[in-house]
Order: C-alpha cells, then sequence, then structure tokens
C-alpha cells in the first residue's frame, strides 16, 4: 500500500476540476475538457482503489484522517470498505460517460460543468467518509448543485420538480440532522467517527425510534414508497448527465446511508423494522413497475423503474443475510450503471428527435443500430436476464428472499413479471416498426457519443459474466455486518 | 478421442465469435464470407460432436468447471458436462444448424439483413449448445435466456412489420414467464441444495438430504420453465405467431431444437423428478392436455407454417407425456427423430412458399407436378410425423406408447393413440390440399417451380436421416440408442405397433376421402357447429389472456399511475410542507445544541438551500461562488 492519500485525490479532484473551470474555463471546449481531466483522474484512482483493496482483510482500507473541527470531534477522515469501493467507482464511471455525454451543452457550460463536478465532490464525499459529519455535510453539498443543475439546464416542468426535489431531500436531511445529534450524544465520546459509533451499543428504545428516523431520512432518497413521487419527477426535469448521476448515483446514497448508520449502528432498530421495510420494498417492487408500465413519456418509464429497481435494494437490506445484503450493494451498483445507461440513450434520442414520448419513437433499430443495441443490454439488465449485472443482483436477493419469506418472494415477483412486460413494451415500441417521422431523419450515435453508451453496456455485461471481483469486494465487508445483525 | 471431450467447451464458442464479428463488421464482410464462417463453424462442430459420440460410447466422460464466484467457503460453479446425453444432443443441434444454414444461402438470398440472419443463427446455436453443455442449473439457465433472445431476435427478423414485432414480443413476454419460475427454482434450489451442478443436486435428493415440499415446488417451477420454452398449455400461446420470422430459423428454432429444450430440462433433470411422483403427474397431465389440444387446431388451419407450429406443440406435448409417465430415454429419441423430420418439413414447407409465395394451404394444390423433388421429400416427412413405419417417426412414437403401456397408464395411451390418428390426419389434410389436390379457384401455383440445390439439398439429406435413424433403436439394431443412453430395451408389442399403425391409417383415409375426393368444401370442422368456433378460436386461450391477463393489468397500471399523481403526490406535498417546517424547527435546535462550527458550514448549507427557492438564472454565479467559497475553506483546512 502506498502513503498517496489515494482517496482524497478521488474526491478533490473534481473540486480541483471545478475551481480551475470557473478560473479558466472561457468558451466552449475548456469547461468541458477541464471536467474529462477530472473524471479521468477519479475514475483510474477509484478503479486502482477497487482492484488493490484487500478482499481477505476487509474493513476500511486507504484510511487518510486530517482534523477538522476538533473542538466537537470532527475530523476529515476518508477510507472505504467493500461496499463503498464499487459505489466509488459507480460515482466515477457515471461521472466520466456523463461528462461525454454533455459535450453538446451549449448553454453555460462553464456554470455546467462546474456545478456537475461540485456535484460529483459530494457523492464521492459520502462514499469516502468514515467520519458521519463529513458523510452528512457532503450529503447536503450534493444536493444544491442538484438543485441549480434541474432548474436551469432542465426540461418539462423544471422549477417544480427542481424545488419538489430539494424540499424532500431537506425534510429528509432534517431527519438526518437529528440521528447525527443524538447519535453523537448518546456514544458521548466527542467524535463523529464511524467506527468508533459503530463499537457502541445504544439502548433498545433509542435504537428504534433513532432506526426510523434514519430509515426517514435515507429512505426518502432511496425512495421508499410513499416518499418516492420526487424521485421521477427529478429524473424527467433534469439535464441528461444530472439524470444520470440522480439516479445512478445520488439514490445510492440512501441506502448506503441507510446500511452505514441504520444497520451498522442500531441492529436491534433495524430488527424492529425490518417486516416494514420489507413490505415497503414489496410494494416499491411491484407499485413502481405498475406506474412504470402505464408511462407515456421514456424517461418517466425509468423514472419509475428505478423506484422498482430499488426496491430490490430495500428488500435486501430489510432481509440482512450474507446473499440479500451482498445483492442489495450488487443491485445498487447495477441499477446505477443500468440507469445511468438508459438515460444515456434517451437523453442522444431526445436531442434528435425532441421527443420522448414513446407512442411518437419507432424503428430505432433501423436508424441507429448501435443505439438499439445498447437499449436492449439496458433492457436486459433491467429484466434481470443472465449474463447481466441484474442478474445477479435480483438472484441474491432472492436466494434470501426465498429463504426467509416465501411469500414475500411471490409477492415481488409480481414485479419481475411486469417488469418484464413494461420493458419489453417500450424497447418492442421504439426499436421495432419502420422508422417513425420523428426518427426517420436522425442518425446512428457518433463515436463521442458511442463511447459513453458502451462503456456502460460493456460494464453491465462483464460484471453480469464474471461477477465474482465485484461479489466478493462486497460480501467480504457486508459478513461484520450480517453477524452483527444476526446478533453476534 | 477421449481427450477431444475436454474441449468441449469450445463448442459454443465459435459460433459465439462468428456473432461478434458479425456485429463487429456490420456490412463490410462479402455475404459469403460470413456465411462461410457460420457453415463452416457449425461443420467443424458436427465433426468434433461425432468424434465425441464415438468416445462417449465407448464409457469416456467428461466434466470441468471453474468457479464462477468465490468468498470464503461459499462457490458457486459453472462447468460443462460431456455424456452420452449432451453428446446425442450436440449432433442433433449443429447437424439441423448446418443444414439450415446451408438452406438458408438459397432461401435468404435476397435479403438485406443476410448477415445479420446469420449472426443471429450464430448466437442461437451458440446459446443452445451452451444449455446442452452446461453441468448444473445456473450456467444452463443463463444460456437458456440468450436462446430466448436470439429466438426473439428471428422471430422479429423482419421487424418492420407489425405482426413480426408483436409474435417477438409475445414469444419473449410468455417465455419469460415460464423462465420466472426456473430463476426461483435456483433460488430454491441454492437455498436447499446450496450448489447448481446436477451431480450434486442428484446425490442429495438420492439420499434424502434434500426432500420434503421445497423439492416439489422446485420441479414444478423447473417445470414452469420447461412449459415456457417448450410452448405447453397454457403457455403454448407464443409459437403459432412466431412463424413470423423467416421458414428457415423456424426450422431450427422454433421446431427442431431451442422448443425442445425445455424436454431436455426435464430430461436432464430426470432424478429430481423421480422423487416426485405427483410432479411427474403434472407433467404427463399437461403434455396431454396440450398433445390433443394443439392437434385438434393443426386439423383447421390453413397457413402450411401455422399447421407445422401445431404439430410442434402436440409433439412436444407427446414428449412431455412420455416424461411423465416415466420413460426420458423415449422422450429424447422422440425428440431426437421429430427434430430431424420437423426441420425436414419446415425446411420443405419453406421451398413451398418459396416457390409460390403463398402460405395458405388452400391457394396450393397440384404441386407434385412442378416441384417433384420438394413433394417427395415432405411426403417422406409427412409419414413419419404420421407414424408410418419404417420411418423414424413411427419407431419414436411407439415407444412412448409403449412405455404408457408398461406402466398400465392406460389414460395416457389412449391420448397417445388419438393424437397419432389426428396427427396423421392433418398431416393428410395439408398434404393432399397442397400437393395432391387439384388446384381450386384460389390457387396460385401457376408460377411455382422447383427450388435450387442449394436449398434440396439439405431437404434430401434431412429425408434420408428421417429414413433410417430410427432404426437405431428397432430391434434390428439391439435397440442400441436406448442402451447409449443406459436404458435396458423393453422390446417391441407388435400388436401395440399394429393398432396405432392403424390409427395413423384411418387419420391418412379419412383425410383422404375428404380433402383428395371430396374437395373439402366445407372444410371438416366448419360441419360441426359445436367444434368450429373452438377451433377457429384456439379454445380462445388468446383472448382469455387478453381479458384476464392484458387488459386488468394495464387498467392496474392506470389506476396505479393516477393514484401516484393524485394521492400518493398529493399527500406528500402536503408532508413536505410539515417536513419543511420541521426541517427549520430542527435548523434552530441544531443551533441551540452544537457549537460555531456546525452552525456555520451545516447551517449555512440548509440556508443557502432555502435560498435557492428564490433563485432565478441571473444569481447563478453568486451562489456557485458561495458555494465554491466554503469548498475552499474544506481544502484549506485539509491542506493544513
Amino acid at each position: 500500500m502506498t502513503n498517496l492519500p489515494v482517496l482524497a485525490i478521488i474526491v478533490l479532484a473534481p473540486v480541483v476540476g471545478a475551481l480551475l473551470i470557473m478560473a479558466f474555463g472561457r468558451g466552449q471546449i475548456a469547461p468541458k475538457a477541464i471536467a474529462l481531466v477530472a473524471g479521468t483522474v477519479s475514475l483510474t484512482t477509484s478503479l486502482w482503489v477497487f482492484a488493490v483493496y484487500d478482499r481477505a482483510a476487509a474493513g476500511y482500507q486507504f484510511v487518510t484522517s486530517v482534523p477538522w473541527i476538533p473542538s466537537i470531534g470532527v475530523s476529515f477522515t476518508l477510507g472505504v470498505d467493500g461496499i463503498s469501493a464499487p459505489m466509488l467507482v459507480l460515482t466515477s464511471l457515471i461521472l466520466f460517460t456523463g461528462v461525454l455525454v454533455s459535450w453538446n451543452v451549449t448553454e453555460r457550460p462553464r456554470e455546467y460543468f462546474a456545478l456537475l463536478l461540485l456535484l460529483v465532490t459530494g457523492v464521492f464525499g459520502v462514499f469516502a467518509a468514515v467520519d458521519a459529519f463529513l458523510l452528512f455535510f457532503s450529503y447536503e453539498m450534493a444536493v444544491l448543485p442538484m438543485y441549480l443543475l434541474i432548474a436551469i439546464w432542465g426540461s418539462t416542468r423544471k422549477d417544480y420538480s427542481a424545488m419538489k426535489l430539494t424540499l424532500f431531500l431537506f425534510a429528509g436531511s432534517a431527519m438526518l440532522i437529528l440521528v447525527l445529534v443524538l447519535t453523537y450524544w448518546a456514544v458521548g465520546a466527542n467524535t463523529f467517527d464511524m467506527r468508533i459509533w459503530a463499537s457502541h451499543s445504544f439502548g433498545a428504545v433509542f435504537q428504534k425510534w433513532v432506526f426510523l428516523l434514519t430509515l426517514i431520512g435515507f429512505g426518502t432518497l432511496i425512495p421508499i414508497f410513499p416518499l418516492h413521487t420526487w424521485s421521477p419527477d427529478g429524473h424527467v426535469a433534469a439535464p441528461t448527465a444530472v439524470s444520470m448521476l440522480h439516479a445512478g448515483v445520488l439514490l445510492k446514497i440512501g441506502a448506503y446511508g441507510l446500511i452505514r448508520l441504520g444497520l451498522v449502528m442500531f441492529p436491534l432498530g433495524w430488527a424492529d423494522w425490518r417486516m416494514a421495510l420489507a413490505l415497503i420494498g414489496v410494494i416499491n417492487v411491484v407499485y413502481g413497475a405498475f406506474c412504470a408500465m402505464s408511462q407515456t413519456d421514456l424517461k418517466y418509464v425509468i423514472g419509475y423503474s428505478s423506484v422498482s429497481h430499488m426496491g430490490y435494494v430495500i428488500l435486501g437490506l430489510a432481509m440482512g443475510d450474507r446473499f440479500a445484503l451482498t445483492g442489495a450493494v450488487f443491485q445498487m451498483f447495477a441499477h446505477g450503471i443500468m440507469t445511468g445507461l438508459f438515460f444515456a440513450l434517451i437523453g442522444f434520442i431526445y436531442e434528435q428527435t425532441h421527443t420522448r414520448v414513446i407512442a411518437d419513437i419507432t424503428g430505432l433499430m433501423r436508424r441507429t443500430p448501435l443505439v438499439a443495441a445498447c437499449f436492449v443490454i439496458a433492457g436486459a439488465s433491467s429484466m434481470g436476464l443472465p449474463s447481466t449485472a441484474g442478474f445477479v443482483a435480483e438472484l441474491l436477493v432472492y436466494v434470501g428472499l426465498v429463504i426467509q419469506s416465501p411469500w414475500l418472494a411471490a409477492a415481488a415477483f409480481i414485479g419481475v413479471v411486469v417488469t418484464a412486460a413494461y420493458v419489453l413494451r417500450m424497447l418492442s415500441r421504439i426499436l421495432l416498426g419502420e422508422p417513425s417521422a420523428a426518427v426517420a431523419p436522425i442518425h446512428d450515435a457518433p463515436p463521442l457519443r458511442f463511447v459513453p453508451m458502451a462503456i456502460l453496456a460493456g460494464t453491465i455485461m462483464l460484471v453480469g459474466i464474471l461477477p465474482a471481483s465485484l461479489y466478493t469486494i462486497i460480501t467480504g465487508s457486508v459478513m461484520p455486518i450480517v453477524t452483527k445483525l444476526a446478533g453476534g | 478421442m477421449t481427450g477431444l471431450l475436454a474441449y468441449a467447451w469450445l463448442l459454443p464458442l465459435a459460433p459465439l465469435v462468428v456473432f461478434a464479428i458479425v456485429l463487429a463488421t456490420g456490412r463490410k464482410l462479402p455475404k459469403n464470407v460470413v456465411a462461410g464462417m457460420g457453415i463452416g463453424v457449425m461443420f467443424a462442430i458436427f465433426v468434433a460432436s461425432m468424434g465425441m459420440l464415438w468416445a462417449v460410447a465407448q464409457g469416456a466422460r467428461f466434466e470441468g468447471s471453474v468457479p464462477w464466484i468465490e468468498m470464503k467457503g461459499v462457490v458457486i460453479e459453472v462447468g460443462i458436462l460431456v455424456d452420452p446425453l449432451s453428446v446425442l444432443m450436440l449432433i442433433v443441434v449443429s447437424f439441423v444448424s448446418l443444414l439450415v444454414q446451408i438452406y438458408s444461402l438459397g432461401y435468404m438470398a435476397d435479403e438485406e439483413r443476410f448477415r445479420w440472419y446469420y449472426g443471429a443463427i450464430s448466437l442461437f446455436t451458440a446459446a443452445m449448445l451452451g444449455v446442452v453443455l452446461s453441468d448444473g442449473w445456473l450456467l444452463m439457465y443463463m444460456c437458456w435466456e440468450i436462446m430466448g433472445l436470439a429466438s426473439f431476435l428471428l422471430i422479429g427478423f423482419w421487424f418492420e412489420t407489425e405482426v413480426a414485432s408483436k409474435a417477438a414480443t409475445k414469444a419473449f413476454m410468455v417465455t419469460r414467464f415460464g423462465d420466472v419460475g426456473f430463476g426461483l427454482a435456483l433460488a430454491i434450489m441454492w437455498f436447499s441444495a446450496g450448489t447448481f451442478t446436477f451431480e450434486a443436486v442428484f446425490k442429495l435428493v438420492e439420499s434424502g438430504a434434500w426432500a420434503g415440499p421445497t423439492l416439489v415446488v422446485a420441479t414444478l417451477l423447473l417445470f414452469m420453465g420447461a412449459m415456457g420454452k417448450s410452448a405447453q398449455f397454457p403457455l403454448h400461446v407464443w409459437l403459432p405467431d412466431a412463424m413470423a420470422g423467416p421458414t428457415p430459423g423456424s426450422a431450427l428454432i422454433h421446431a427442431a431444437t431451442m422448443v425442445a429444450a425445455g424436454v431436455y430440462l426435464v430430461a436432464r433433470s430426470f432424478p429430481l423428478f423421480e422423487a416426485n411422483p405427483q410432479t411427474l403427474t403434472v407433467v404427463a397431465t399437461i403434455g396431454a392436455i396440450t398433445a390433443v389440444m394443439a392437434a385438434l387446431i393443426a386439423t383447421s388451419v390453413d397457413d402450411i407454417k401455422k399447421v407445422l407450429a401445431y404439430s410442434t406443440i402436440s409433439q412436444l406435448g407427446l414428449m412431455m407425456l412420455a416424461l411423465g409417465v416415466g420413460s426420458w430415454v423415449a422422450a429424447i429419441f422422440h425428440l431426437m427423430t421429430h427434430a430431424f423430420f420437423k426441420a425436414l418439413l419446415f425446411l420443405a414447407a419453406g421451398s413451398v412458399i418459396h416457390g409460390t409465395h403463398t402460405q395458405d394451404v388452400r391457394e396450393m394444390g397440384g404441386l407434385w407436378r412442378k416441384m417433384p423433388w420438394t413433394t417427395a421429400v415432405w411426403v417422406i416427412g409427412a409419414l413419419s410425423l404420421a407414424g408410418i413405419p419404417p420411418l423414424a417417426g413411427f419407431w419414436s412414437k411407439d415407444e412412448i406408447l409403449l412405455t404408457a403401456f408398461h406402466k398400465e397408464q392406460w389414460g395416457f395411451l389412449a391420448v397417445g393413440l388419438v393424437v397419432a390418428m389426428l396427427t396423421a390426419f392433418y398431416m393428410g389434410r395439408s398434404t393432399f390440399l397442397a400437393f395432391f389436390a387439384k388446384p381450386g379457384a384460389t390457387s396460385k401455383t401457376d408460377h411455382a417451380h422447383e427450388s435450387s440445390w442449394v436449398m434440396l439439398g439439405p431437404l434430401v439429406a434431412l429425408a434420408t436421416i428421417t429414413v433410417v435413424i430410427g432404426l437405431v433403436n428397432s430391434p434390428m439394431f439391439g435397440f442400441a440408442f436406448g442402451a447409449y443412453l443406459g436404458e435396458h430395451a423393453s422390446g417391441m408389442n407388435l400388436s401395440l405397433a399394429a393398432v396405432a399403425v392403424g390409427a395413423a391409417l384411418a387419420g391418412i383415409a379419412y383425410a383422404y376421402a375428404m380433402y383428395q375426393r371430396g374437395k373439402a368444401n366445407p372444410d371438416w370442422y366448419m360441419r360441426n357447429r359445436g367444434i368450429a368456433p373452438v377451433l377457429t378460436k384456439q379454445f380462445w386461450i388468446d383472448d382469455v389472456y387478453q381479458r384476464v391477463i392484458v387488459a386488468p393489468t394495464l387498467v392496474i397500471a392506470g389506476v396505479f399511475r393516477g393514484m401516484d399523481v393524485a394521492v400518493v403526490d398529493g399527500v406528500v406535498r402536503g408532508f413536505g410542507k410539515v417536513g419543511m417546517v420541521v426541517s427549520a424547527l430542527l435548523a434552530k435546535f441544531d443551533r441551540g445544541v452544537v457549537d460555531g462550527a456546525v452552525d456555520g458550514l451545516g447551517n449555512g448549507v440548509i440556508d443557502g438551500g432555502r435560498e435557492t427557492r428564490k433563485i432565478e438564472t441571473g444569481n447563478v454565479q453568486t451562489y456557485l461562488l458561495l458555494l465554491v467559497a466554503s469548498i475552499v475553506v474544506l481544502l484549506w483546512v485539509f491542506a493544513r
């Protein structure tokens, strides 16, 4: 291992990029180039971290710590374990591809790319934080750029959607502040270090209610039913790269936070609420799938499909055994890549045809075979077909679910069938048939646009065919949590 | 030769590479090069499979696996198994695929997406070879779904037409429904047995370590997957529609090989099913219902491809019946002979369609004068399907009837005989109408012409196989087929065979009287008011699905969507307002409790967020600056 603060490089490369863009990013090309360089630095560094992370040792690695606000025990402590390392890779992949798909942004590129990088800094900070305060701080830092990016560069009811998103997320943060403060007090060690928090045993009543607060606070972000309605609206209104980050990464912060602060800290509270959580998971899966089926706008279909797919993450967290919990984290990664790809594709189609209405788009296979092939791969992962990442994730969650609650598994299976139906319905409408009037004049993605699609599609297949590397890194860090949840 | 077996894993990869090349090169390669790659690779696989047959027949076996996922005691392996059953399937798949690809040189010559067609056929063959070589259910399931995708691509080959795109979607959806069962069976298996490998699971079942309800449910769910792929009632509705694809593709995928994968799945998993008599009864019953129902519908269909499609469903039902009454060898024997003669019939039908540009038997007639070779091979295929000795279909159908006879399953024996008669009748019907009856007023046969030799060659090869292949399980060759798969010969029952042949001849005779001599106007079922609507509506199964499943699903989806906007969002909007008030209160509370630094940073962000509600685009830079400034503070702190 090296003494280089690699995590700091990952987290701070985007900030430095943002500052450089603000300082020198005049014209159309400079901001994009700087953003691309920052993205490349984060991507290569996080891939390196993923590769050299010691899977046998598990636990936090690459830890760097600098005191920040010593008087209350806040420190700038970064570290990754097997759950956060894949999330860093996911985030940097989405950032890198997101910058490429935004190459055609001509309105205020300087502010756009600076905000995009700031948003990602916040997300990186969440995933790399060992300090609970830093985690919360980073999360808050991600929300504001999100608001601005949607409100300025968005489409379709952008003001409404941006405001709704912000209100929801701040409502969630209100709970989380309470969680932070209460836990900080209860531990009473003048520290926000989550490693120390995790070794503290909290009283049963405390756990019960603080877990509930954590569940609502982070659950809003996952999003759990019935606190989900901000999410599809936000997906739709956001510009392409922001939709990718929003669905691909931001939703994962919710699940990630719930694991870090909820499951790890309050196992007894988890036990109190897990059946409710499982039920919410099934509702998410089934209800989200049905809602997706009747949508007419491509982005809304994917927006509601996120509600449905994140249901598997919720189910995995509720089951809490080694398979389901590993499956949940696997699904966080798989869903992130998959929706990232979907939004990149839809963004491209929207740019070309100026419509996202399913009925107006047919015959893409004839006009844009490359884009169509990527649609098929994303759709296959969405349906959980083997040799895609979605299959591995769903299989793991279902193994856990079948063991513990066959009836919930059976109920969730309705979601699988409905998912196949809406994905297939959408794909067959837009891909097959003679090109419609909107599709007829368009051309297939040029290399610059195809590269990000190919990266994401390739990742889906790679992880689906060779899941071992991702599986082992996740499960190594999931096992201690499973032991703790089982009362060990 | 034994060493050859260890390289069997290369077989599925070779056509996969062809597919990848087609994908990567698009239209850059000449058509002949693409077709040549596909055919060459398939020929090599066929030769290698024959070599493996030689080795396996002498008792060689191979099993090898690699870890797919491995962590702290949990290992999920994927691997290949080369045994008599898998080698037999290798030969059937590679041989039919080879002939279909040669035939397609002629049939698909004028197609714009000629290369894509060969790519999709190669993808399909790779997946199917993977299915039959898998040493466990997990890898099998993975290849199984890729096979489904290839089927989707080929049914939707002419995706510009609505018929093709709807049929492709329907096929995928219905088989996917069955596969959901397969997938759930995998989850149960992992939890109950802790492994996906055939051998390991069989041992657990034999020793009784895995038994009880989970095993019953797992077998039923596996069978659900088989029902989808093998088009068993009530999941059969996709197969007739699948005929929208190119005919040679249908011959390979929707007649000879992929649709038989369900039968293969049950045969491969037979020790699990054998341990559950109740599941076997379900299998036999579903098979029987499917066989009779599809045979009945086939007697009323005028589209020559759909006659064959319903016939395929019916024959697959017979195979399931054979499995259900307890003989997987009989089922596999029929699977093999059926693969050859049904591919023959489909390719012959393709030749007819190519020559006449119609698929409706009422628009044909007297083709034997214009297409003598096609007629000859069709008749061989039809007689084989009807179960006339000494053709292949006779021997394999006899084996199924004999099993039911020995197990004293009289009901299923009767079903077998009824199906034999119906089969002979509907094949007689289409044969007489298309090839021998005088052309009617609507006939389009004036310009019919015999097909080229590149198409007739494979037909003749298949016809030859159809004549001789049944003999491998006849007394003349000492029931070699059964012995190869490890089953003791059950002999032959001449009187049962005589009854079966009698039933078939009766069917043919009735068809002759009706369609060759009687002009068949109106058609047989139109003479009976009770049965006519049942058959013309195919037992209303599609209509029932439309009303009971599709329409309500769409209604529920619409209701949920409306509810999401009106109720959930409405409540949540109110909740959001409350949340904002709480948020403001908490912020004050926070300020009072945690000291200065938190105040500055935490509330800075929250206040900033609240401020942004008033934002106008003109102010972005200000806020951006604020934001960047706070990051700079952080950076400075960090750098210190």
